[in-house]
């Protein structure tokens, strides 16, 4: 365990020193990063005001949904980035240099990819919808919420770690994943940022059954908030965030393991 | 130390780029796999290495299958050349398997520190042995990416040793690069194969190149090893003759009794084949330039397709 901190430290430092070279970069980036999300927030307060309500989500409520999306990136990119571009590593001939190292294979790609300047973009953002949206939704917080509070972050970091996961397996057979990254990912996400009870039988299937997406943000926030939509779905659902992350994650690394034989590394 | 019985590499579209291949290799051998572009020698590396798997055959490379290796300790170094040349193009080839572009050298070596698990004393002693061996001392705080071709080559020679593999495996080392720096590593080299501790694969598929740095030499074509044996006997017997062209302002002198094998003159254009080992390049190119008025001058080596078709 020491050692394997003491490889995140190195490759933490190796990789922000490499970007504070640039330090009027990094710090740029870092905003930048903030300001296109902070953005699509905006435009989204803007359009609410409108309607006042989505299916009786009001926007602190719709905020504290979306903080969750935000809060669990932030932390997503820190860890499984490698694995969010991880056809460009097999492109590029990367992998090569992974495989031939002493150390595990994803502990290297799950150590090595942070992108600690947008995390921190992501990150502010989310923690910032957090605090904002959080007081004003009326939680009454006492431990066992906190508790809860953090597993399901973890189990949604480790569930978008698992799509992803699941993505990288299918680099080792096909070399594009872009599309299907675009589709299943980003795509899933843009549905995630509403209530999940406002979308038709299909897409809520795909985001609870497919890319299990309503266990990142939408099943979370309903453990907090009790809006009335969640008498659609059985009440365990909200209980069983972790249970998601870590079987998918579970089933992704077998995945893993299985396609790793079908690796054929670049070059030539 | 490397056992290869029968291994055979093809590819999902139908090519072999290594067609039945059987080797054994000892430790502290110093072994050159020389062949032209697309002959199988990266095809083979990458067996050897554990980032292919053979389609058939049996390799073990101490005595473990290299492929699916359970991460442990530092086994094989692979340098690799940085440019692929196919005679009309230039294009990057693999990426280097040792070094981050984006990372400053210094910032390099300190992850592989950290990957490698070297101690701390050991590091610090193998860097300030390296770095003077290698003139590397300013380019630490470069980028990987803004070194020349030849400090490259040299950095990632550097990031090797760092570890001390037991298995160095360098796939064209010396493409591209300076002079200078070819004959640094060269250097470096030679004292590795002396030492005879580490054992050593180099490919090329310009023989001169590893010439007193290889006892052995491994031939390969169409995937295929059709030479195995000693470097020197190689060269003695089957490295075909040098061809010196050269082109005169008037008449090409008179070659009186100069060694040759034959020769042609076209034009005021002299053509002379001669074996290197009778008479040196040098002497012969001294004694034509000081007897007659030469405008240009080109000496073709013997490369490996002479020495293919020769077997």
């Amino acid at each position: 365990m020491r050692d394997i901190l003491s490889l995140f430290f190195a490759y933490a430092k190796s990789g922000l020193k490499s970007r504070f070279q640039y330090k009027l970069d990094a710090i740029v980036t870092t905003f930048a990063v903030f300001l296109r999300e902070a953005g699509g927030i905006i435009a989204m307060y803007l359009a609410l005001l409108k309607f006042d309500t989505i299916n009786d989500w009001n926007i602190d409520e719709l905020l504290f949904l979306f903080s969750l999306i935000f809060i669990t990136y932030g932390i997503f990119i820190v860890f499984f980035m490698a694995l969010r571009d991880f056809s460009d590593w097999i492109k590029h001939g990367d992998f090569d240099r992974v495989m031939l190292r002493p150390r595990g294979l994803l502990t290297q790609l799950v150590l090595c990819g942070a992108d600690w300047l947008a995390a921190l973009g992501h990150g502010t953002l989310g923690i910032v919808l957090f605090v904002i949206s959080a007081s004003r939704v009326g939680i009454q917080w006492n431990p066992a919420m906190a508790v809860y509070y953090i597993i399901a972050v973890i189990s949604g970091v480790l569930i978008q770690g698992a799509i992803f996961l699941f993505f990288s397996s299918i680099s080792f057979y096909v070399v594009e994943t872009g599309s299907l990254k675009e589709i299943f990912y980003w795509n899933m996400r843009k549905f995630a940022i509403y209530p999940l009870s406002i979308y038709n039988r299909v897409i809520q299937s795909v985001l609870i059954f497919v890319v299990p997406f309503a266990f990142v943000n939408y099943f979370p926030a309903q453990f907090f908030l009790r809006k009335a939509d969640m008498a659609a779905y059985p009440e365990w659902l909200m209980y069983i965030s972790p249970v998601v992350g870590v079987m998918l994650y579970l089933l992704a690394y077998s995945f893993w393991r299985f396609s790793l034989r079908f690796y054929k590394s670049t070059g030539n | 130390m490397i056992v290869i019985k029968n291994a055979t590499k093809t590819f999902p579209g139908g090519v072999t780029a290594v067609d039945d291949v059987s080797l054994h290799i000892a430790k502290g051998e110093t072994v050159g796999f020389i062949g032209m572009n697309g002959a199988g020698k990266t095809t083979l590396l990458k067996l050897i290495c554990g980032l292919y798997l053979p389609t058939d055959g049996y390799i073990r490379v101490f005595r473990e299958n290299p492929f699916g290796r359970k991460a442990g300790e530092n086994l094989i170094g692979l340098v690799t050349g940085q440019v692929i040349t196919d005679g009309y193009n230039y294009h990057f080839g693999h990426g280097s398997v040792l070094l981050q572009d984006d990372l400053t050298l210094g910032l390099n070596l300190q992850l592989i520190k950290s990957i490698y698990r070297i101690p701390k004393e050991a590091y610090r002693r193998r860097l300030a042995a390296l770095l003077p061996k290698l003139g590397l001392q300013e380019q630490m705080h470069y980028r990987v990416h803004q070194l020349s071709l030849g400090q490259r080559m040299k950095a990632e020679v550097a990031a090797v040793l760092l570890f001390q593999p037991p298995l160095l495996i360098l796939d064209e080392p010396f493409i591209g690069i300076d002079v200078a720096a070819r004959e640094t590593i060269r250097g470096i080299l030679q004292e590795i194969a002396r030492e005879k501790e580490t054992t050593v694969i180099l490919t090329t598929h310009n023989v001169e190149e590893l010439e007193r740095i290889c006892d052995r030499a491994i031939l390969i074509d169409h995937g295929q090893i059709v030479y195995d044996g000693s470097f020197d006997r190689l060269k003695k017997s089957h490295i075909g003759l040098n061809r010196m062209q050269i082109m005169f302002e008037g008449m090409p002198p008179d070659l009186l009794d100069l060694p040759i094998e034959r020769y042609t003159v076209e034009n005021n254009t002299l053509t002379l084949d001669y074996d290197s080992s009778i008479v040196s390049s040098k002497d012969l190119a001294g004694y034509l330039l000081s007897h007659g008025r030469a405008v240009d001058i080109l000496i073709q080596k013997p490369t490996v397709e002479d020495i293919i078709k020769e077997l």
